[in-house]
This record gives C-alpha cells, structure tokens and sequence, in this order.
C-alpha cells in the first residue's frame, strides 16, 4: 500500500517535469519560428482547428443580438436613431465639402508633379476573440495567410487604426492592438499649423501616451492625432490614418516634460469587424 | 473505469470554458476586469483529479491559450501546467465540497498564476500587471461559483 502510494507521488512529480520540459521547448520552438517570420505550426495547427467552432459561437450571438437585441434595447433604440439621423446629416454635408478638397487638393498635386500613392486594398474580418489573455491587448480575426495576410500587414476599422498583425495562421491572424504597451506607432498632429510629429505608445490602459514630442511642439487638447508614415515601433503604418484625439496634457515639472494622453479613435471594446490593409 | 470517465469530463469541460471564454470574456468586461474563463475551469477541474491529470489539463490549457495569444506560449503552458499540478496535489488534502474552498482557490491559484507568468516573462508595468492580475482573480472567484457547481454535478 506504502509502495503504491509512493509510486504514484513519484509517476506526479515526472507528470509535471515533462509538462514542463515540453512547454519550454515548444516556447524555444515558437521564438525561434517567430524569429526566423514564420508561423509555429503548433499554434497554427490549433487556431486552425479551434477558430471554427469560436466562429460559430460568436455568428450565432451577433445574430441573436441583431435579430433579438431590440427587446432589451428598444426604448433607447427611438432617441439613438434621432441622434444618428443629426448626425447623419451633418456627415453628407461635410462629405460633400471634403469631397471638393480633395479634388482640389488632387489637382494642386498633380500640377505640382507629386507622386501619387495608389489607394490600400482592405479585407474585411470578423474578430474571433478580443483579449484572449485578459492582460495582454491583442485579438484574433477571422482572416489568415490564404486569404493574403502577412506579418506586419496594418489593420483598420472605419473610424482609425486598430493595430497591426503579428502572428499569422492559414485562417486566422492575431492583431497586437494600439493599446498594448509593444505597440508604438509615429503620429503627427492633424492641424496646418502645427502638423507636430512623435510616436504614440500603447501603455496597457485605454489610452496612448505620447513620446519624442518636440519640447515647444504645439499640440492642445481636441487634437486629432494621425499617422506619420514615419518610423514608430514597426514602421508599418501608412500616413494619414486616424489614431485619436489628445485628451489631457500634463506638465511634469520633475523632468521638464508634457504627459500627453491621446484617446484612441476606435472604441476597442465594441470593435465587431475591421479591415487589413494590403 | 470510473476515473477515466471523469477525467475525460473534465476534459471537455475545460475545452468548452475555454471556447466560451474566447467568445465572450471580452464581453463580460466591467471597467476593464475581464475574466479568464479557461483558467477558472482548469483551477475548478484541478479539484477534482489527481495532480498527474491536473498538470495534463494544466499543459492543455496553456497550449489553447498560447495559439490564441501568438507569443509567450513556453510562459503560458508552463504556469497552467504548474497551476493545474499544484491544485491537483492539494486535492487529498482539502475539503473540496465547499464552494469557499474553489473561490478560494481560484483566487489564490489566479493571482499566483499570474505572478508566476510575470517571473518567467517580465512585463513594462509592473503595478498595472498585479492590478490588472488581481482584478482578473476577483472576477474570476465570482465565475468560480457557477463553474464548480456544472464541475461537481458532472464528475
């Protein structure tokens, strides 16, 4: 009895030496693959094989809540309609407006001999699963390497930046988010006179703080912030794209220096679909 | 016979947690606490076998969790993986009748897992890790309760 019991904590203990010994190996595996740009046929073998059935699950609740969401949201529903309706209509007009800019602006451009950057192809995705870690800000979507993503490819959604994609399987991509402190993007702001440049880093919470800001740099709260096209973590970012708004600055008098916080453009919490850039 | 048959109950219910809680966790936020489902079943489901099984479950975990992250996978196999056999061994050793005792432990076993993961992979912030950590361990002790009662039943 004494012999078996003995046995048995001794076949537990080897239990853990080999669960242990095996994930240090897959991690070194995994480094090394992601070292070298290429996927970790682990992990892609078991995104491959789990994201259909987390497609399906998050399919079916985003049909419930379109199909039966009015219940619960109905006498709200009247008052948001009306707002967006305002705001609709302030929208056509200021496209309209925008519209002849851009035209003008073209022709400015082209007399001037600019070279002109041909418009980025998007692919739509849905998200398969926002902050699989709680800690970490990174997500996955439903598009991978046969439907053309690449490791760096920059994604979207319609009102500014999201992130960019870091790891890629066949059907799916994980995305590191704007808010995750490895994520840095170069940023400038969108005013004519100021068009100040520095690089907004993701801090872990939900907003950005700016680093490498010129010292008498004009920047002031309401700000748009959009990318640079320069430099910034990955240097993957095109130019122009909407990051946020500057929302607070602080003066540190410690260290001489602003705290700026900018508030992303994109709510990530009710993120349903984005595009990726190619 | 018996064992077998509950350990691959246990199985399937860390799966099934894990599958709802890539699809809904991100929903279930409250001022930025999430919960981390997966975790909470394996810390539940640890209760319930022995410390071989457990560490099994644990490793198990940690590879589903890992593919969906894309980075730190050796961290994350390895804290499960010794999350799981730590709660597997104490299982001869506690009374694991009492609900207290899983939100107890899945409290503990959260914020230690979480701990554990930061020695093996340094974070920027270190406060803003044990804040974020300790509010998962929270919200994870309130999902304790309904997931111990699906666990007892089943096994």
């Amino acid at each position: 009895m004494l012999l078996k019991e003995k046995n048995n904590h001794r076949n537990h203990w080897w239990a853990l030496i080999f669960c242990v010994a095996l994930g240090i190996g897959l991690g070194v595996w995994h480094n090394h693959a992601s070292r070298h740009g290429k996927a970790d046929p682990l992990s892609a073998a078991v995104r491959t094989v789990t994201s259909p059935i987390i497609h399906i699950l998050v399919a079916t609740t985003d049909w419930m809540n379109h199909e039966f969401g009015w219940i619960i949201q109905g006498p709200s529903l009247s008052r948001k309609y009306a707002a967006l309706r305002l705001q609709n209509e302030n929208l056509q007009a200021q496209i309209a407006q925008l519209q002849e800019d851009a035209i003008d602006a073209q022709r400015l451009k082209s007399e001037l001999g600019f070279a002109m950057s041909p418009p980025l192809h998007k692919i739509p995705a849905i998200i398969l699963s926002m902050r699989p870690i709680p800690n970490f800000e990174t997500m996955v979507i439903s598009r991978g390497s046969r439907n053309g993503v690449k490791p760096d490819s920059v994604v979207v959604a319609p009102l500014g930046v999201v992130g960019h994609v870091f790891d890629v399987a066949p059907t799916t991509s994980s995305v590191i988010l704007l808010t995750d402190p490895n994520s840095a993007i170069g940023a400038m702001v969108q005013r004519a006179s100021s068009r100040a440049v520095c690089i907004c880093k993701g801090n872990g919470t939900p907003f950005l703080s700016i680093a490498y800001l010129g010292q008498n740099a004009d920047i002031r709260i309401g700000d748009t912030m959009i990318s640079s096209g320069l430099g910034g973590g990955q240097g993957v970012y095109p130019k122009g794209l909407v990051i946020g708004t500057v929302v607070s600055i602080t003066n540190d008098p410690s260290t001489a220096s602003r705290q700026i916080l900018v508030r992303p453009a994109v709510d990530f919490d009710r993120l349903e679909e984005v595009y990726i850039l190619q | 016979m018996k064992g077998a048959k509950s350990n691959l109950r246990l199985t399937l219910i860390v799966i099934i947690l894990f599958f709802l809680h890539e699809a809904y966790a991100s929903h279930l936020a409250i001022r930025g606490a999430q919960p981390n489902i997966a975790l909470t079943g394996l810390l539940t489901c640890s209760l319930f076998t022995d410390a071989t099984f457990a560490a099994w479950l644990g490793f198990m975990t940690g590879i589903l969790e890992s593919a969906y992250l894309g980075m730190y996978i050796g961290s994350l196999i390895v804290t499960r993986s010794l999350a799981g056999w730590i709660i597997g061994a104490m299982e001869p050793h506690v009374f694991r009748d009492n609900v207290v005792i899983a939100i107890g432990i899945c409290f503990l076993g959260t914020f230690l897992t979480g701990m554990c993961f930061y020695l093996f992979a340094p974070q920027a912030n270190t406060l803003l890790w044990v804040k974020e950590t300790l509010e998962e361990s929270i919200y994870n002790c309130v999902i304790s309760i309904p997931i111990y009662y699906i666990v007892k039943f089943t096994v």
